[in-house]
């Protein structure tokens, strides 16, 4: 019923439309992309109008303006240290994910491959998932205090259920068909968790780091703010015992750009590397 | 000497129960070495099941199977599906190694010469996804024959494919299987394909019993526009013509998938 | 020559049939290896490994420790006022963040100009950390409600509003065509629709922005003055008195536990009822 109602695509002739109706529909399209990016950015400027107007209401003193932010950010840039404490923070967050993947990929996979397991630990990877991050980030305090462990730890605690929950989903749509090629080949048990299970759980480990980068950069810099010794938050937790609000900001503000880019061009082109093999989509398995 | 003894075997679900059904009725036959050995029948006759209590995948309920080796020792089975089932993280050429039991020098050069009798040398670094089906299936038989099995078991391999495909399939088929004469039994509902194939016709009937047995007497290699071909693929199908109506008559039973 | 009596065998090794297995466990296997027993063995397990966890670091509490710090809390009288200045703080955070981020999410959904408008400023509200929101929240709002409900609102917004915007895309565009063709009214197109097709996403989105949420609840208490569990496990933790700390993690652990299991799941399966009952 809906086709009838529908006035679908255009059913002309099949000769090739005058060149006017072209030259015209080029210029739609024309005009389109870029009435979008004119709104793409209003978008920006209206973000940059929200805070100027904050900061005028709030005052100066509890929200910087814009373009001090901006200063105190070049004064950072210029100074050249960030270079030591972005590297800090980002190399900690991937070592909680290597924590992460090492303890949640078997965990993840025995869910997956036996039922007892599965039943074993699914209560405790449900509720460690719903965990709020600051939990994480003073329980990882309280065990090791001030030490540039503690953030690892967090991004591992946040990052693990996820890990064991997608790696579990990943065996169990593992190919069953793959797996009765090789028994019918003979192939011994260990040949078939290393030829075929461990590549069906990579994507989904890809899949379930790519979902918690974001929340995990930020447990990342929440620990390193409550008690780190180098890194981002360190930096975030000083300036703010100075009262300097528009470096903390510019900090963050920082930040939060570069792991932007890590998010989008990092993570995706390893993805894309290691799934060279997939026929269409590059991408997340899930 | 035979390579596949059969002896009295049968295959029932839910034995002594209400619900019983004989899948396989007390058969028996011999496949002796070098022969390609087709088992046809229609649907319900039992020859997936047949095929995959031969290469082990199922059990049966009562009577003998026998492999015989050459070398002595467990027999080595290849295996043909009818998806190229090929692992899509791996080239080409380490789908090949991976069934093989060494990877010795001799080993991959043995893989690479059964990849170019498909005709897919150049295609030895391609991830799967980078090939079409018909190619990916040429793998697939490539990959059981370079295993040097004694016995390669080949389920309906042609049946997913396009006929223009499959046809030219069964052309190398017949050329690799002249160059390195296995034991091969293949399993398939296309008679017509079974003759062209085939040195012996194993065929079926509902019930699983033993229908007819017929031995296929052309020279090789034998093409689907060959008039004695033609004349026989006749001959045979009008031979099987009351197998149809008792395959009409009978209940549809659900052939058990592995 | 491998030859087989009457043993049904061939050159691959024999397996054993489902109903075989069954008849030769013993019943105590059995019982054991139950799924529930399996549960009863996860959580004794857990137990067993903090007491382990905690004999090698004294800065770790034990469950003894733990639990005595909980019952004190409670003999205080400390622990119903601080839930209820939390939970309080939180709903009215998440129902705004709510009703917000619906509203916001239904118009990208349906307007491609306003999800180009809205795209960046949501990008940038989905990046800011909790924490920053709460610094910035506790020192324009001071100590007292404002300030976690702020956070919270702040912090769970995005998600409201990413995970409604991808449901309503997702709305069949036959459907909405037909809507337009007919020339319904909007407001009747939202309601009719649009909203009860969307509910499940809704529902999905408020789930997630319920555990961020309640990040951002605590986080702004902890650097707030204003009492409730946040503030409360601050003052047990800057005391060094990690038991205590932990006694207000496993009442707050168990709270939400039991809020999503009796709560949650039933509305996430009540709202997707449209598209799960075939």
């Amino acid at each position: 019923m809906t086709d009838q109602l529908v006035m679908g695509t255009d059913t002309g002739p099949s000769t090739p439309a005058p060149p006017d109706r072209e030259a015209a529909a080029r210029r739609t399209a024309r005009g389109r992309r870029w009435r979008r990016t004119a709104v793409l950015a209003l978008g920006w400027v209206a973000i940059y109008a929200v805070w100027e107007a904050a900061s005028w209401w709030f005052g100066s003193r509890l929200l910087p303006r814009p373009h001090e932010v901006l200063q105190s950010a070049i004064e950072i840039i210029e100074t050249g240290n960030f270079v030591g404490d972005f590297s800090a923070s980002v190399l900690k967050t991937f070592a909680g994910f290597g924590v992460a993947a090492l303890v949640g990929a078997p965990i993840g996979y025995l869910m997956g491959r036996s039922r007892y397991w599965r039943a074993f630990f699914h209560d405790g990877v449900t509720i460690a998932g719903t965990i709020p991050a600051i939990v994480y980030a003073v329980m990882s305090l309280i065990v090791f205090g001030l030490s540039n462990l503690g953030p690892i730890l967090a991004v591992a605690l946040v990052s693990a259920p996820y890990v064991a929950l997608n790696v579990a989903e990943g065996i169990r749509g593992v190919d069953q068909q793959l797996i009765t090629m090789s028994e019918a080949f003979g192939r011994t048990p260990r040949q078939i968790r290393r030829e075929v299970l461990v590549p069906t759980i990579v994507p989904f480990v890809f899949a379930a780091i790519r979902m918690c980068f974001a929340v995990a950069w930020k447990v990342e810099a929440l620990t390193e703010v409550f008690g780190g010794r180098s890194g981002v938050g360190f930096q975030i937790r000083t300036e703010y015992q100075l009262y300097d609000i528009s470096a903390v900001l510019a900090w963050m503000v920082l930040f939060i750009a570069f792991m932007l880019v890590i998010e989008r061009l990092v993570l995706a082109k390893a993805e894309s590397r290691l799934l060279a093999w997939r026929p269409e989509e590059r991408g997340a398995a899930l | 000497m035979a390579v596949l003894t059969v002896t009295n075997l049968s295959k029932t679900f839910n034995l002594g129960t209400a619900r019983e059904s004989r899948i396989l009725d007390d058969i028996s036959f011999e496949v002796s070495g070098q022969t390609f050995v087709s088992i046809v029948g229609p649907s319900g006759c039992g020859k997936s099941t047949l095929l995959n209590i031969i290469s082990g995948v199922e059990e049966h309920t009562s009577g003998d199977i026998t492999l015989t080796s050459d070398a002595g020792g467990p027999a080595r089975m290849g295996y043909v599906f009818q998806d190229p089932r090929l692992l899509p993280w791996r080239s080409v050429m380490k789908n090949m190694m991976y069934v093989q039991d060494d990877q010795s020098r001799d080993t991959v050069a043995r893989a690479e010469r059964y990849l170019d009798m498909v005709g897919l040398k150049k295609n030895a670094d391609f991830y799967p996804g980078q090939l079409s089906g018909g190619m990916q299936q040429r793998v697939g038989i490539a990959r059981a024959f370079a295993v040097e099995p004694d016995l390669l078991l080949m389920d309906e391999p042609f049946s997913h494919l396009d006929a223009i495909t499959a046809r030219g399939l069964r052309e190398q088929l017949q050329d690799i299987w002249a160059q390195s004469k296995k034991t091969v039994v293949f399993v398939t509902h296309d008679v017509v394909e079974a003759v062209e194939l085939s040195d012996r016709i194993i065929v079926l009937q509902p019930g699983g019993l033993i229908y007819e047995d017929i031995t296929i007497d052309l020279p090789r290699p034998r093409r689907q526009s060959d008039k004695a071909v033609a004349t026989l693929q006749a001959d045979v199908l009008a031979r099987l013509e009351t197998l149809k109506a008792m395959a009409a008559a009978t209940e549809p039973v659900a052939e058990p998938v592995a | 020559m491998t030859t087989v009596s009457d043993q049904p065998t061939s050159a691959v090794a024999r397996r054993r049939s489902t109903t075989e297995i069954e008849q030769d466990t013993p019943q105590w296997r059995k019982v054991l290896t139950s799924d529930p027993a399996a549960r009863v063995t996860s959580l004794l397990a857990f137990v067993l490994f903090w007491v382990l966890v905690s004999a090698l670091y004294d800065r770790v509490p034990g469950p003894v420790a733990v639990w005595t710090s909980l019952v004190d809390e409670f003999s205080r009288g400390e622990v119903f006022g601080n839930f209820a200045s939390t939970l309080y703080r939180f709903g009215v955070g998440v129902a705004l963040a709510t009703v917000v981020g619906v509203a916001v999410g239904v118009l990208m959904g349906l307007s491609q100009l306003s999800r180009a408008f809205l795209e960046s400023p949501v990008l940038v509200a989905l990046s800011i950390p909790a924490i920053i929101w709460s610094f910035l929240t506790v020192m324009w709002f001071g100590f007292g409600d404002t300030s976690p409900i702020v956070t919270t609102f702040l912090t769970s917004v995005p998600f409201v509003v990413v995970n409604v915007a991808q449901g309503v895309r997702g709305v069949s565009r036959d459907l909405r065509d037909m809507s337009a063709t007919y020339d319904v009214p909007m407001g009747r197109r939202v309601r009719d629709l649009v909203l009860p097709a969307v509910t499940g996403y809704i529902a999905a989105g408020v789930r997630f922005a319920i555990i961020i949420g309640w990040n951002g609840v605590l986080l702004a208490e902890w650097f707030g003055g204003g009492g409730g569990v946040g503030y409360r496990a601050r003052f047990w933790y800057d005391a060094n008195r990690y038991a205590g700390f932990a006694a207000w993690v496993v009442l707050f652990v168990g709270f939400i536990v039991l809020l999503d299991r009796l709560v949650l799941d039933r509305m996430i399966q009540r709202s997707f009822r449209w598209r799960d009952s075939r």
